[in-house]
């Protein structure tokens, strides 16, 4: 698959805290996908890196780079040094850079298996909208009329 | 005093320092050692990832409250909370000067642009892991965000008055009961959490305090500035407790090849 565009509003959990200057070169609202051969993923501080060959609609191979949160973050999501590995055939997911340079953040990574990979602020997101959801269904339970 | 009755003086004195400690070896102390890391997996909580104040908590819950706002997704109503922190609490605590460049461009923080490591008024707040070692005369404090370590002298020293100011200033701590009380001086200007300004005359209070279930840590500050503040800003922030966690080299920082201004929050 080449490169496609979408145009999405994909919040970061963090939007407004980036700790590491983000918004400068990230788009946070939009994502782009691509498809491609992983050549190289280093879990490092402070953005681990994952570089990948993809093939653009004329069949030219175009060498993208993805960067993750570091790996103080990964790895408490469980992340190690093997999570990607180069050859691995993967579909991924991102912000585009506001140049449209072949760089992206990473949002989410689909394997050829089909599984996938999230960063752990996903985890969180997901806990939050659940606590969430039970605090609106308090609420609807308080303000329902008692029946006799 | 004979030269045998000297050494036995000197023998006792030692002797019951040794029994007895310093005086800091004596002060009842809570327990706030080991690794603690992000806070826990609540919408409150999470606002508080970087740093919080209470006027964008109650912000927050007013709109985790109002049933208008239960299908908008947590990260989009988190930062609007964290808007009106910005333009509700922190920008009328301002100086003029400290005014004229708030918030700053994050093309511009120094981090980003040359991998300078932060200074006191954002590492403080730094997110993910903190290690905290508590030791008789001083306490360790070890940050995973750029590898940063700070210690805090227990036995009351201050700066000399010749000393220029350090990019984590100078710090004397204190227990109070169930909290240790931090006093820092002598910090390098920089930029604040909240992407304002400060100067080297910034002073801060730092409260650390473990929750009624012991699971998270708590610190309140209170920041001053005479350049920067127009009043003193509370600022908190949230750890959980995290003993699996470690935390690795911090070495690979890379100047950014591309970026673009004018990208903050307004």
């Amino acid at each position: 698959m080449p490169y496609v565009a979408v145009a999405t509003l994909l919040l970061p959990l963090y939007a407004a805290h980036s700790h590491h200057a983000f918004s400068p070169v990230f788009d946070e609202s939009r994502t782009i996908t691509v498809a491609g051969a992983v050549t190289e993923f280093r879990l490092v501080n402070p953005h681990a890196m994952m570089s990948m060959e993809v093939s653009d609609d004329a069949g030219n191979v175009v060498e993208w780079t993805v960067e993750f949160s570091g790996r103080l973050n990964l790895t408490v999501g469980g992340w190690t040094d093997d999570t990607i590995s180069p050859g691995e055939r993967v579909t991924v997911s991102g912000n585009p850079t506001h140049t449209g340079s072949p760089r992206m953040f990473f949002r989410r990574l689909v394997r050829a298996d089909g599984t996938e990979l999230r960063p752990p602020s996903a985890a969180r997101q997901g806990a939050i909208e659940e606590e969430r959801r039970q605090r609106a269904r308090a609420r609807a339970e308080q303000s329902a009329p008692e029946l006799d | 005093m004979s030269g045998c009755r000297a050494r036995f003086a000197l023998l006792a004195l030692t002797l019951v320092t040794a029994i007895s400690g310093p005086a800091v070896a004596q002060e009842r102390r809570p327990d706030l050692a080991g690794m603690w890391s992000d806070p826990p997996f609540t919408a409150l909580d999470s606002f508080c990832y970087f740093f919080c104040t209470d006027a964008g908590l109650d912000y927050l819950e007013g709109l985790l409250d109002d049933p208008a706002n239960d299908e908008r997704p947590y990260p989009e109503i988190s930062a609007e909370a964290s808007k009106h922190q910005q333009n509700q609490y922190f920008r009328p605590r301002l100086t003029a000067a400290a005014s004229a460049t708030f918030p700053l461009d994050p093309a511009d923080d120094p981090g980003f642009l040359y991998c300078e490591p932060w200074g006191f008024t954002r590492q403080i707040f730094a997110p993910h892991q903190l290690e905290i070692r508590q030791e008789v005369d001083r306490v360790e404090m070890r940050y995973g965000e750029w590898d940063a370590r700070r210690t805090i002298y227990l036995d009351g020293r201050r700066p000399a008055a010749d000393q220029p100011p350090t990019l984590l200033g100078h710090s004397v701590g204190r227990y109070e009961g169930d909290t240790l009380v931090i006093e820092t001086s002598a910090v390098r200007a920089g930029i604040t959490a909240w992407d304002a300004e400060s100067s080297d005359q910034t002073r801060a209070v730092e409260r650390y305090s473990r929750s009624a279930d012991g699971e998270r840590l708590l610190l309140s500050v209170t920041m001053e500035d005479p350049w920067s503040l127009a009043e003193p800003v509370v600022v908190k922030k949230v750890w959980s407790r995290a003993p699996d966690q470690q935390i690795f080299p911090y070495e690979d920082c890379e100047r950014p090849t591309e970026f673009t201004r004018g990208t903050g929050q307004p």
